[in-house]
C-alpha cells in the first residue's frame, strides 16, 4: 500500500511531496557518491556535484523538518480540541444520566404510594348494610365519607365496651377481697378451735393424774370425775360445733387428735427378695471364687519350701562337730611285737594326756603287713616318716607304764602338730562353732577351742592371724599371674617359661589334689607410678631409694597397669617384679631394707635389684615337711569349707524367713538339700579320717550352697516396694471404692 | 616369706637369662595431607608373640588381659573395630588400608570361634562380647543374638588356620555406640609401650576424637610363615582424619575466630572492593602444620621394642618432594622413589617434630578413584511403611566391578524381597528399569524372627563400566513391644551400615577391599509412655461407674422419701442409728444440765 493512500490529509500532502523530492535528491547525491559509477570522472568535480547535491539536501531536509514541525503543532491542536469536544460530550451525558435517574426514583415513589396498605382496610368493621341500617343519615354520602363514618363508629362502640370490661374488672376484684377475708376468717377459726382442744386435752389429762393419784380417796375422786366427764362432753359439743362450722378443719382436728403412725411401704414380692440375694450372692461369688484366686496366683511368690531349720542347725554347729582324728602308724622293723604293742598304748597315753583340744586328736596305730597296702600308708611314705632312733636301752619294759622313749615320742609327735592343731581352733573359733556347743559335760578332752588357744603362746597366735588373713579363701581354681614391671623400656623379656617349668610346675602338681592352677605371665613397660603415690626418697645412709612403709599400699598403680584378674572363676594370685628405673635403683623399703612384700589376698611385690651376683638356687627351710604340710591344709581346707557352707546355708536359711517377699526357685531347694547331703558326708568322712574325701565332699557343698545363696532369681523381687502396689492397686480400687 | 624368696629366685633365674623370644614389635606412622586442608594419620602397631607361649600364656607384647580373652573363648580370629565419622570419598579419595582396617560407625565385631557345633559357638560368642565389653569399656554385650549373624561370603580369614579346627564366623555391629576416650585408653594398653613412647604418644583423646573421621581396628590372627613355626598377631591401627584449622586452634580458645583484617587476601578485582570491603581470596599455598599443632605433642623418642629388622622407618609422610618440611635434629631422612613419600627415623627418648611451613602448591599427591561409590538412604514417609534405596556407582570407564553386598537389619524391619528392583543410570543419564536378577548373581537371604535375629542380606552383585545401579526395596516398621523401647525413643533406631567387598582391582595382592555405607536412622512408630497408667485409671473408673450403678439398680429397692424413713427405722442400721443418736442426745442432755 502506498504511502498516499494512508495519508489523505490535504495538509500533509506537501510534507509528503518534499519528503519524496528529498528522497530523489538523496538518491542522486548516493549516485555521484558511488566510486562504482564511472571511475574516470575527476575526483574534484565528484566532490564538488556531491557538495552541491548535498548542500540541496541539506535545505530540503530543513524545510522538511520546518513541515514536520508544523505537522506535529497542527497534530496537537487536533488533540486538544477533540479533548474540549470530548469533555462537553461527557458533561453533558452525565446531565442526562442524572435526569433518567431522577425519573426512575420518582416512579418508584408513585407506585410505593399507589400500593400503600392502610390499617383501616385491615379493621374488623361491622358489614356495611348493618351500619347503614344503624346511621341511615349516611345512605347518600360517598365511600369515602362512608368509611369515616363507619371507623368512628367503631371506635366509639369500642370505647364503650372498654369502659364496661374496666367495671367488670372493679367487681371482680371486690369480690376476691371480701373472698379472701372470709378465709382469713375461717383461718383463725381454725387456730382458736386448736388452742380449746389443747386446754381441753389439758383439762382431761389433769383429771386422769387426779384420778390416779387420788385412788385411795374415792369421794374425792368421784366428784373430780364428774368434772372430767363434764369435760369431755364440753369438748364433745364444741367438736361438733366445729363440725358443722366446717368439714375440712374438723378433719384436722381429727387428724392431730389421733398420734402419727408412719406409712410402710407396701411389702415387696419374694421374688423380689430372692433376685436380689441371688445378685448379691453371684457378685460376691465371683469376687471370691474368681477374682481373688486369680488375683492371688497372678500376685503370690513362688518359695520351695527350705529345710529351714536343718540349716540352722548347721550353721550352729548342732550338726556336725569337726573332729580330726589323725591315724599315724608305727613301723617297727626292728622290734618285737609285743613291745612294740607297748610302746604304743604307753606313747597313745602320754599324747592324750598332753591334748587338751579333743577335736583334734591323734591315734597310733601299728601297722602290720596286711595293712601296709592301705593308701594312706602309701602316700608319700617317704617324706611322711619321722624316724626316731634311740638306744636300745630305752625300750621301756613291758611292765612300766611310763617311759622316757614314750614320752619323747609323744612330745614329737605333739609338737609336730601343735600349729595345725592352732589353726584347727582358731578356725573353728571364728566360726564360733564349737563355742556355742557346751551341752556335753565340761572333761578336760572336750574344752572349748578358746581355752585351747589361751594355752598357746601369743607369738605363734600372732603369726597364725596373719597367716589366716593373708591366705586367699578357698577355690576350685586359681590363676597365678606373674608380671615383670618396668618404669622404663627394658628389660623387656625374661625367661619366665623355663623358671616356671623349673619352680613353680612341680609346687602345683603337688597342690593337685587341692586346687587346680593357672599360669599366666606378663611383661609390661612403661609402668609408672600413679601420679597421686608418693615417689620413693633417697636415703644417703643406705645409699639406696627407699619407699615407706605406709606407702607401699599406693605402690600398685591400679589404674593404669594391667593387673585385671582373669577370666574365669578362681581368684588370681599376683607375683609382681618390680624393676625400677636406673636412676631409681636400688630400691628398698625404709627401715626394714626389704625388697619385697605381700599384699593380702591379693599377691606379691617384688623389687628386683638386679644384683649382679644372683643368689644360689636353695631351698626353702621349713620345720615341716611339704607332703605334711599339704595333708596340714587338706584337714584344714576342708574345715573351712564345711564351716563356710554351713554358714552359708545359716545365712540364707535367716535370709528367707527374713524377707517373705522373696521367691524361691525350686533349684535353689535342690541346691539346698545336695549341700545339706554332701555337708553330712563330708563330715561323716572328717570323722573317720577320710580327709581327702572329706574335701572333696566339702567342695561340691560349698559350691551349692553359693550357687543357692547367689541365685539370680532370689533378687529380682526383693526391690519392688510397697508404693509401687499402692500406685498400682489405687486407681483400680480407688473408683470403686468412691460410690 | 619363703614363698617370696623362691620367688625372687624365681624372677632372677628368669631374667639372668634374658633369651631373645622370637617375638617382636613394628610400628608406624603414615602422614598424608588430603584435599580441603585435611590430614590423614594412620598408626598401625603390629606385634607377634609365638603360639606355643600364647598356648602356654607366657605373654610379652601380647596383651595378656586380650590373650586371656581369646584363650577364654576359643577365639582363633578376632576384629573389633570402633568408628566415628564418615569418610568423605568425594575428596578424599579410596580409604587407607583399602578399608580393611575400617568399621561400620560405632562399634563392629567379627571373629572366628572355633567349637564343636552352632550353638557352643554363639555360647563363646556370648562370653567373647562381654569380655571385650569389659577391656574396652563399650557396650559390646548388647550384641545378642538379634545383632548376630553369620556372613557367608562377606568375610574371610585373614590368618593361617589349621584345617582341624571347626570354626564359625559371627558378626555383631552397634551402630549406635559413640566411640570415645574411654574407647582408646584400652587400647593404648594393649600396646607394648603404652603411648608413652613411639608414635603412639601422639595419640591424645582430647585430638583424636575431634577429628573429621576415626577408625580403631584390633585385629588377631594366627601366622604361619612356615607350617611349623606359627605365632599369633596382633595389629592395631588408629586412622585419622584431622581438619587442620580445627586442629590448630589452641585447647584454651577453641572457637574459631575471624582472620585478623591485615591479614586478609582480598580479592581486589571484585568491583566492590574497598578498604571497609573484602572478598577474601582462597589462599592457593598449602597449609603449614606440624606435629606439636595437630597433635599437641610430639612424639616423645622411638619406641625401643620396635625392631627395625623391617627396614621400615616408623614416621612417614607423603607429601611432593619439593616441598619443605623440617624435621627435629636427630632424625634422619629417606626419600622414596616414588616421588611423594619420605620417611624420618626416631631417636630413642629423642622428642620428634615435623613441621611444614605454607608454601604454594605446585603438584599435589595423587589420589586415586575408588572403585566404586555407595550410599544407602532410608526412602518413603509415613510410620508403616518405607523403603531402602542403595546407589552404586562405579566410575571406571571400562571395568566393572564385582562385589558382595551385606546387610543386617534389625527384626524390626521388616523388608520385603520381592520387591527388590534395580534402575540403572549411564553417563548418559538415562534411567531405565531392569529386572534385578541382571545385576545379582547370587543371593544369601536368612529372614529375620522377631526378637530371636535379625535379616541377613548378602548379594553377589556386579555393576557394569560406567554406570550407576540403584537397588530399592520396601520394608515395613514393626510395632514393639512397651518395653522394648530405649528411653529416646523418638530419636529413632538404628540400622547398621552395609558391607561392600570387592576382589582387588589390581590383582597383585588378594588383599580384598571394603567399603562400608553410613549408618541409618529408623524412625518407628512411637506410642505414647503414659498410656498403660491412663488406661488402667480410665478403664477402672468407667467400670466401676457403670458396674456400681448397674449393680446397685439390681440390689436396691426403690421407695418413696417418707416410706424409706420409716423403712429406715426397721433396719439394722435405722436402730442403731437411732439408738447412737438417742446416746448423744442423752449425753447433751446431761452436759446441758451440768451447764
Amino acid at each position: 500500500m502506498a504511502i498516499r493512500d494512508i495519508v489523505s490529509n490535504p495538509s500533509l500532502l506537501p510534507v509528503l511531496g518534499l519528503s519524496a523530492e528529498t528522497r530523489d535528491q538523496c538518491m542522486s547525491l548516493l549516485a555521484a557518491l558511488d566510486p562504482t559509477v564511472d571511475l574516470a570522472a575527476d575526483p574534484q568535480d565528484r566532490a564538488l556535484a556531491a557538495s552541491k547535491e548535498q548542500k540541496q539536501l541539506f535545505a530540503l531536509l530543513a524545510r522538511l523538518r520546518g513541515l514536520n514541525r508544523d505537522a506535529i503543532l497542527r497534530v496537537r491542536e487536533t488533540k486538544q480540541s477533540t479533548a474540549e469536544a470530548r469533555q462537553e460530550i461527557d458533561r453533558l451525558h452525565l446531565q442526562l444520566q442524572n435526569l433518567y435517574y431522577e425519573q426512575r426514583h420518582l416512579t418508584g415513589e408513585i407506585t410505593a404510594c399507589e400500593t400503600y396498605e392502610h390499617k383501616y382496610r385491615s379493621l374488623p368493621l361491622i358489614p356495611l348494610e348493618e351500619f347503614l341500617a344503624l346511621h341511615p343519615e349516611h345512605q347518600e354520602s360517598d365511600d369515602h365519607e362512608l368509611m369515616i363514618a363507619q371507623i368512628n363508629h367503631e371506635h366509639s362502640e369500642r370505647e364503650k365496651l372498654e369502659q364496661a370490661r374496666q367495671e367488670l374488672l372493679k367487681r371482680k376484684q371486690a369480690l376476691i377481697a371480701e373472698n379472701n377475708k372470709r378465709k382469713e376468717d375461717l383461718a383463725s377459726l381454725d387456730q382458736d378451735l386448736e388452742r380449746f382442744i389443747d386446754v381441753g386435752v389439758l383439762l382431761l389429762s389433769c383429771g386422769r393424774t387426779a384420778n390416779s393419784t387420788r385412788r385411795p380417796n374415792p369421794s374425792r375422786s368421784s366428784s373430780k370425775r364428774s368434772i372430767n366427764i363434764r369435760s369431755w362432753a364440753y369438748l364433745h359439743a364444741l367438736v361438733m360445733t366445729a363440725k358443722n362450722d366446717d368439714q375440712t378443719s374438723a378433719q384436722t382436728v381429727s387428724d392431730t387428735m389421733t398420734a402419727p403412725t408412719p406409712r410402710l411401704p407396701p411389702p415387696e414380692k419374694p421374688e423380689a427378695v430372692r433376685t436380689r440375694l441371688k445378685v448379691i450372692a453371684a457378685f460376691w461369688a465371683v469376687i471370691i471364687f474368681l477374682g481373688f484366686p486369680i488375683w492371688w496366683k497372678t500376685t503370690s511368690i513362688y518359695r520351695a519350701s527350705l529345710p529351714i531349720s536343718d540349716m540352722i542347725d548347721w550353721a550352729d554347729g548342732k550338726t556336725c562337730r569337726p573332729v580330726f582324728p589323725l591315724e599315724i602308724r608305727f613301723e617297727t622293723p626292728s622290734l618285737p611285737d609285743t613291745e612294740a604293742q607297748h610302746l604304743l598304748r604307753t606313747t597313745q597315753h602320754t599324747l592324750d594326756d598332753l591334748n587338751e583340744f579333743s577335736a583334734h586328736h591323734l591315734r597310733l596305730k601299728l601297722s602290720s603287713d596286711d595293712e601296709l597296702t592301705s593308701p594312706r600308708a602309701a602316700l608319700h611314705s617317704d617324706t611322711t616318716q619321722l624316724d626316731v632312733f634311740y638306744p636300745p636301752s630305752q625300750i621301756p619294759p613291758p611292765s612300766a607304764s611310763n617311759s622316757p622313749l614314750s614320752a619323747f615320742i609323744a612330745s614329737e609327735l605333739q609338737s609336730l602338730f601343735t600349729e595345725e592343731k592352732a589353726i584347727i581352733a582358731q578356725v573353728l573359733s571364728d566360726h564360733n562353732v564349737l563355742g556355742t556347743n557346751t551341752h556335753s559335760p565340761a572333761s578336760p578332752n572336750n574344752q572349748a577351742p578358746s581355752a585351747m588357744l589361751n594355752s598357746l603362746s601369743p607369738e605363734l597366735i600372732e603369726s597364725m592371724t596373719r597367716r589366716l588373713r593373708r591366705s586367699l579363701k578357698y577355690a576350685e581354681t586359681y590363676h597365678l599371674a606373674f608380671s615383670l614391671f618396668t618404669p622404663g623400656s627394658s628389660p623387656s623379656s625374661w625367661d619366665i617359661q623355663a623358671a616356671v617349668h623349673d619352680y613353680i610346675s612341680p609346687l602345683l602338681d603337688a597342690f593337685s589334689p587341692i586346687s587346680n592352677f593357672t599360669v599366666d605371665t606378663q611383661v609390661q613397660l612403661y609402668a609408672t607410678f600413679s601420679p597421686t603415690a608418693p615417689s620413693p626418697e633417697y636415703d644417703e645412709t643406705h645409699s639406696a631409694w627407699t619407699l615407706k612403709k605406709d606407702d607401699l599400699s599406693a605402690f600398685i598403680n591400679a589404674a593404669e597397669w594391667p593387673l585385671s584378674p582373669s577370666i574365669g572363676s578362681g581368684p588370681t594370685i599376683n607375683f609382681i617384679l618390680y624393676v625400677p628405673a636406673p636412676s631409681q635403683s636400688p630400691l628398698l623399703v625404709k627401715d626394714s631394707l626389704a625388697t619385697s612384700w605381700i599384699i593380702p589376698q591379693w599377691g606379691g611385690v617384688l623389687h628386683d635389684l638386679l644384683t649382679p651376683t644372683p643368689y644360689p638356687p636353695r631351698r626353702p627351710l621349713h620345720p615341716n615337711p611339704l607332703p605334711l604340710r599339704l595333708q596340714t591344709l587338706t584337714r584344714l581346707r576342708a574345715a573351712s569349707l564345711l564351716l563356710s557352707a554351713s554358714s552359708t546355708m545359716g545365712s540364707l536359711a535367716r535370709l528367707t524367713e527374713s524377707l517373705p517377699s522373696i521367691p524361691i526357685p525350686a533349684t535353689v531347694a535342690t541346691s539346698v538339700s545336695t549341700t545339706l547331703t554332701h555337708l553330712s558326708s563330708a563330715c561323716a568322712h572328717l570323722r573317720h579320717g577320710q580327709f581327702q574325701a572329706a574335701l572333696a565332699s566339702a567342695r561340691v557343698a560349698e559350691t551349692e550352697a553359693e550357687r543357692s545363696f547367689f541365685e539370680k532369681s532370689m533378687v529380682g523381687q526383693m526391690y519392688f516396694p510397697d508404693e509401687h502396689k499402692v500406685a498400682v492397686y489405687l486407681p483400680l480400687l480407688g473408683p470403686i471404692g468412691v460410690p | 616369706m619363703t614363698v617370696l624368696s623362691s620367688l625372687a629366685l624365681l624372677f632372677l633365674v628368669a631374667l639372668s637369662s634374658l633369651t631373645s623370644a622370637t617375638s617382636d614389635y613394628h610400628e608406624s606412622l603414615i602422614l598424608q595431607p588430603l584435599p580441603q586442608s585435611s590430614l590423614l594419620a594412620s598408626f598401625n602397631f603390629r606385634s607377634n608373640e609365638t603360639q606355643e607361649s600364647f598356648d602356654e600364656r607366657h605373654f610379652r607384647y601380647f596383651p595378656r588381659a586380650l590373650g586371656q580373652i581369646l584363650r577364654h573363648a576359643n577365639t582363633k580370629e578376632l576384629h573389633l573395630r570402633f568408628t566415628t565419622g564418615r569418610w568423605d570419598a568425594e575428596s578424599w579419595g579410596p580409604r587407607p588400608w583399602n578399608g580393611t582396617k575400617e568399621g561400620s560407625t560405632g562399634v563392629e565385631l567379627w571373629a572366628w570361634i572355633d567349637a564343636p557345633d552352632d550353638e557352643a559357638a554363639f555360647a563363646k560368642w556370648i562370653t567373647l562380647t562381654q569380655s571385650l565389653s569389659g577391656l574396652f569399656c563399650a557396650s559390646l554385650n548388647f550384641i545378642d543374638s538379634t545383632r548376630t549373624t553369620r556372613p557367608v561370603a562377606s568375610f574371610e580369614l585373614m590368618g593361617d588356620h589349621s584345617a582341624s579346627s571347626n570354626l564359625h564366623l559371627l558378626h555383631g555391629t552397634l551402630p549406635g555406640e559413640v566411640v570415645c576416650t574411654e574407647n582408646l585408653t584400652p587400647f593404648l594398653k594393649l600396646l607394648p609401650c603404652k603411648g608413652k613412647a613411639g608414635v603412639a604418644s601422639l595419640l591424645d583423646g582430647h585430638k583424636l576424637f575431634d577429628a573429621s573421621w576415626q577408625s580403631m581396628s584390633v585385629d588377631v590372627s594366627p601366622v604361619c610363615p612356615h607350617p611349623d613355626e606359627c605365632s599369633v598377631q596382633i595389629d592395631q591401627t588408629v586412622d585419622i582424619v584431622l581438619d587442620i584449622d580445627r586442629s590448630k586452634r589452641p585447647r584454651d580458645n577453641p572457637i574459631p575466630r575471624p582472620v585478623p583484617a591485615d591479614q586478609l587476601a582480598c580479592d581486589t578485582s571484585k568491583p566492590y572492593h574497598s578498604d571497609d570491603t573484602c572478598y577474601p581470596l582462597e589462599s592457593t599455598a598449602e597449609k603449614s602444620w606440624s606435629l606439636t599443632d595437630i597433635f599437641g605433642r610430639t612424639i616423645s623418642g622411638a619406641c625401643p621394642l620396635a625392631d627395625d629388622h623391617a627396614h621400615e622407618d616408623p614416621v612417614c609422610l607423603r607429601v611432593p618432594h619439593e616441598r619443605e618440611v623440617h624435621v627435629a635434629p636427630g632424625a634422619v631422612e629417606t626419600k622414596k622413589s616414588d616421588g611423594f613419600t619420605r620417611c624420618f627415623t626416631l631417636q630413642p627418648s629423642t622428642p620428634f617434630d615435623l613441621t611444614i611451613p605454607e608454601q604454594e602448591a605446585t603438584t599435589q599427591v595423587p589420589l586415586e578413584e575408588p572403585v566404586l561409590r555407595a550410599e544407602r538412604t532410608i526412602v518413603g514417609n509415613g510410620q508403616e511403611r518405607g523403603g531402602m534405596r542403595i546407589i552404586f556407582d562405579n566410575p571406571s570407564d571400562t571395568n566393572a566391578v564385582d562385589f558382595i553386598y551385606f546387610e543386617t537389619l534389625p527384626w524390626f524391619l521388616r523388608p520385603f524381597v520381592h520387591t527388590l528392583q534395580a534402575t540403572i543410570t549411564g553417563r548418559d543419564g538415562v534411567r531405565r528399569q531392569v529386572p534385578a536378577s541382571e545385576f545379582i548373581k547370587e543371593s544369601f537371604y536368612k529372614p529375620a524372627i522377631d526378637r530371636e535375629r535379625g535379616t541377613q542380606l548378602e548379594l553377589a552383585l556386579s555393576v557394569p563400566a560406567a554406570s550407576t545401579v540403584t537397588l530399592t526395596y520396601d520394608f515395613e516398621k514393626a510395632i514393639l513391644r512397651y518395653t522394648e523401647y530405649p528411653p529416646d525413643a523418638n530419636r529413632g533406631f538404628n540400622v547398621a551400615p552395609a558391607v561392600i567387598k570387592m576382589g582387588s582391582h589390581d590383582g597383585q595382592n588378594n588383599h580384598p577391599i571394603y567399603i562400608r555405607t553410613t549408618s541409618l536412622l529408623l524412625q518407628l512408630p512411637t506410642p505414647d509412655f503414659s498410656m498403660p497408667y491412663n488406661v488402667i485409671i480410665l478403664t477402672s473408673t468407667v467400670i466401676a461407674l457403670a458396674f456400681g450403678s448397674i449393680f446397685n439398680l439390681l440390689v436396691r429397692r426403690f421407695v418413696t422419701a417418707d416410706e424409706a424413713s420409716a423403712l429406715l427405722a426397721q433396719t439394722v442400721k435405722g436402730r442403731l442409728s437411732g439408738k447412737i443418736i438417742a446416746i448423744r442426745d442423752k449425753i447433751k442432755g446431761k452436759s446441758a444440765k451440768t451447764e
